[in-house]
C-alpha cells in the first residue's frame, strides 16, 4: 500500500500547478477589465465636468459681457406701454443707432443693443427710479433676425438656466410680433424669478396682444396688490383707458 | 472486510494469459491478419508494434487457438543461449530431446527441415524476437528458406528494429501485421470488458466517460499503460475505503485519484 499522504501532497502541488495558468490568465483578465473600467469612468467624469465647466464659463461670461456694457454705456431699460412701444419702434432702432455710434467702449465689430422694446419713447431713456421696488435685467446679446440664433438661445436656455437668455427671448419674441412665445419666455423668466418685473410686465402685455384683456387686468391687479410699482401701475391705467 | 477494490485491481494485472484477452475490434483484426498470413505460403509474418499493444497476447491467444489445427509452438520468451534456442527448436523439429552435452548441428538440421518439406508445416511464434542475437536471427532465416517453418516475428516497433526487419528479412516478410494503441471508445471497452468479466458490474459502472477521458489520455490507449494505471488507481480507492471512505464517490471515480495514479506512475509531474 502506498503511503498516501506524500502523494495527496504531491497531488495538491500538482493542482496548484495545473490551475496556475487560469488564475493568471484570470487576473489578467480581471486586470485589464478594471483598467478599461477606470479609464472609462474617468473619461465620463472628465467629460462631465469639461461640459458643466464650460456651461459655467459661457454662463459667467455672458453676464459679464452684459454687466461691463451696461454701466459703460449708462444705457437702461425702459418700462413702456404696448402701445407707444408699436409707435415708437422705428423711432427706438434710431435711438439704439445713435446710443451705439456714442459708444467710444465698442471693441469689436459684433454689434451689442439694448432691446428697448419697453421704452415710453426717446426722451425717457433716464435712470431708473431707485424708490421703485422692482428689479431689470439688462442684456447684452447680439440683436439678430436669424431664427436659428433664437434656437441657439433657446439651448443654451436648456443648458444654463440662465434667465438673461428667457428674458431675451421674451423681449426678443415679443418685439417680432410671436406673442405666444413671448408670453412662455416670460413666463420662464418669471418661474426663475418671481420678482422680475420686466418679465412679468411682457408677460401680461402679451395677453394683451394675444386679447386676454380680462385676464390681463386681473392679473396686474393682483400684482399690485403686493408691489407698488409705477410701471405696473400706468400699464394698467392704459389697459382701462 | 476486503474492499471492493482490491478484486477490481487485480483484473489489471499486466498479463499474457488468454483468459485475459479482451476481443476488441482491433485485436479482432489483428488475429484475422494473422490467421491468414499463416494459412498463405509465406515464410515470415513480421508483427510489429510498441510495447504494450497487445502482441504476446495475441501470439498467445492464436497459439492457443490453433494448437489443435495446426502445428504451433510460441516461445514467449527468447533462450539465454543460442544453443539452448537450438535444442528447443531441435526438439520441436525432430520431435526428439537432444542428448545432454551435445550441440545441435546447424547444418544437418538444415537438411533435416528440407525432407520436411510439404510433409510437415511448423509455426514457430517468436515473441520479443529483437532479444535475439544477429546470429540467431541469421539462422532463424535460412531455416525459413526450407519452407518447413514458418516463423512469426514478433518485433518492438523502433528504429532498430526496423533495420532487423529490414536487413533480415527483407526479402522473406510478406505479411507486416502492426498493432497500435487503441482509440479512447476501444480503451474504455477494454476497460469495462475487463470489470465485467469479474462481475464488478458496480465498479464498471462507475467508471464514466469522463474518467476514461483522463485515462486515456495519460496511457495513449496502451494497454499494459492502462493496465498499470488502472491496478494503481485501484489501489487508491482501496486505501480510501478502507481508511477514509467519504473521500470514494461510488458513483463514480475521482479525478483526484486518477490524477493521484499518475502521479504515482510518472505520467505527470509536479
Amino acid at each position: 500500500m502506498y503511503d498516501i499522504k506524500p502523494l495527496e501532497e504531491q497531488w495538491l502541488r500538482y493542482r496548484a500547478k495545473k490551475r496556475k495558468p487560469w488564475y493568471i490568465f484570470f487576473g489578467t483578465f480581471m486586470g485589464i477589465l478594471l483598467v478599461i473600467s477606470f479609464l472609462f469612468r474617468s473619461n465620463s467624469i472628465n467629460m462631465n465636468i469639461i461640459e458643466n465647466a464650460f456651461t459655467r464659463i459661457k454662463t459667467l461670461v455672458d453676464a459679464n459681457t452684459h454687466l461691463t456694457k451696461k454701466y459703460n454705456n449708462n444705457f437702461t431699460l425702459l418700462n413702456g406701454s404696448i402701445e407707444k412701444l408699436d409707435t415708437l419702434e422705428s423711432s427706438t432702432s434710431e435711438l439704439m443707432k445713435s446710443k451705439l455710434n456714442s459708444d467710444t467702449n465698442a471693441t469689436s465689430g459684433d454689434v451689442l443693443v439694448d432691446i428697448p422694446i419697453l421704452d415710453e419713447d426717446g426722451e425717457n431713456i433716464v435712470n431708473r427710479d431707485s424708490s421703485v421696488h422692482k428689479r431689470k435685467v439688462h442684456l447684452d446679446i447680439s440683436e439678430t433676425t436669424s431664427s436659428s440664433a433664437y434656437k441657439d438661445v433657446e439651448k443654451r436656455f436648456y443648458q444654463s438656466g440662465d434667465i438673461v437668455d428667457a428674458l431675451f427671448l421674451a423681449k426678443s419674441y415679443y418685439k417680432r410680433g410671436d406673442y405666444n412665445k413671448a408670453e412662455q419666455w416670460a413666463f420662464e423668466a418669471n418661474q426663475i424669478d418671481d420678482t422680475l418685473e420686466e418679465s412679468f410686465l411682457i408677460f401680461v402685455k402679451s395677453k394683451l396682444k394675444l386679447g386676454q384683456k380680462n385676464e390681463a387686468t386681473s392679473i396686474l391687479n393682483q400684482y399690485l396688490k403686493h408691489v407698488n410699482s409705477k410701471d405696473a401701475r400706468d400699464l394698467l391705467e392704459k389697459i382701462k383707458n | 472486510m476486503k474492499s471492493r477494490y482490491s478484486v477490481a485491481k487485480n483484473v489489471f494485472i499486466d498479463s499474457i494469459d488468454i483468459d485475459d484477452y479482451i476481443e476488441l475490434e482491433s485485436s479482432v483484426d489483428a488475429y484475422q491478419k494473422l490467421q491468414q498470413g499463416m494459412d498463405k505460403p509465406l515464410k515470415m509474418i513480421l508483427l510489429f508494434g510498441m510495447p504494450g499493444t497487445g502482441k504476446s497476447i495475441l501470439l498467445n491467444r492464436t497459439q492457443e487457438t490453433l494448437k489443435h489445427q495446426k502445428e504451433i509452438y510460441y516461445f514467449d520468451t527468447p533462450a539465454p543461449t543460442e544453443k539452448e534456442f537450438f535444442q528447443k527448436l531441435f526438439k520441436i523439429i525432430t520431435e526428439k530431446k537432444l542428448p545432454q552435452n551435445t550441440e545441435v548441428n546447424f547444418s544437418a538440421l538444415i537438411d533435416f527441415c528440407k525432407k520436411l518439406r510439404d510433409k510437415r508445416e511448423i509455426i514457430i511464434l517468436l515473441d520479443e524476437a529483437q532479444m535475439y542475437s544477429t546470429g540467431i536471427m541469421e539462422k532463424i532465416r535460412l531455416l525459413s528458406d526450407t519452407r518447413s517453418i514458418k516463423f512469426v516475428i514478433s518485433l518492438h516497433k523502433t528504429e532498430d528494429e526496423d533495420l532487423i526487419a529490414k536487413d533480415h528479412f527483407k526479402s522473406r516478410i510478406w505479411e507486416v501485421i502492426e498493432l497500435k494503441n487503441v482509440t479512447n471508445e476501444e480503451q474504455s471497452i477494454y476497460v469495462h470488458k475487463k470489470l465485467l468479466k469479474k462481475n464488478l458490474f458496480e465498479i464498471a459502472n462507475s467508471i464514466n466517460a469522463k474518467n476514461m477521458k483522463l485515462i486515456y489520455k495519460f496511457t495513449h490507449g496502451n494497454y499494459r499503460e492502462c493496465n498499470k494505471l488502472m491496478f494503481t488507481i485501484f489501489e487508491i480507492c482501496e486505501y480510501y475505503d478502507k481508511n477514509e471512505p467519504s473521500v470514494i464517490q461510488y458513483s463514480s471515480i475521482p479525478q483526484k485519484i486518477i490524477e493521484m495514479a499518475a502521479l504515482k506512475l510518472g505520467y505527470i509531474n509536479v
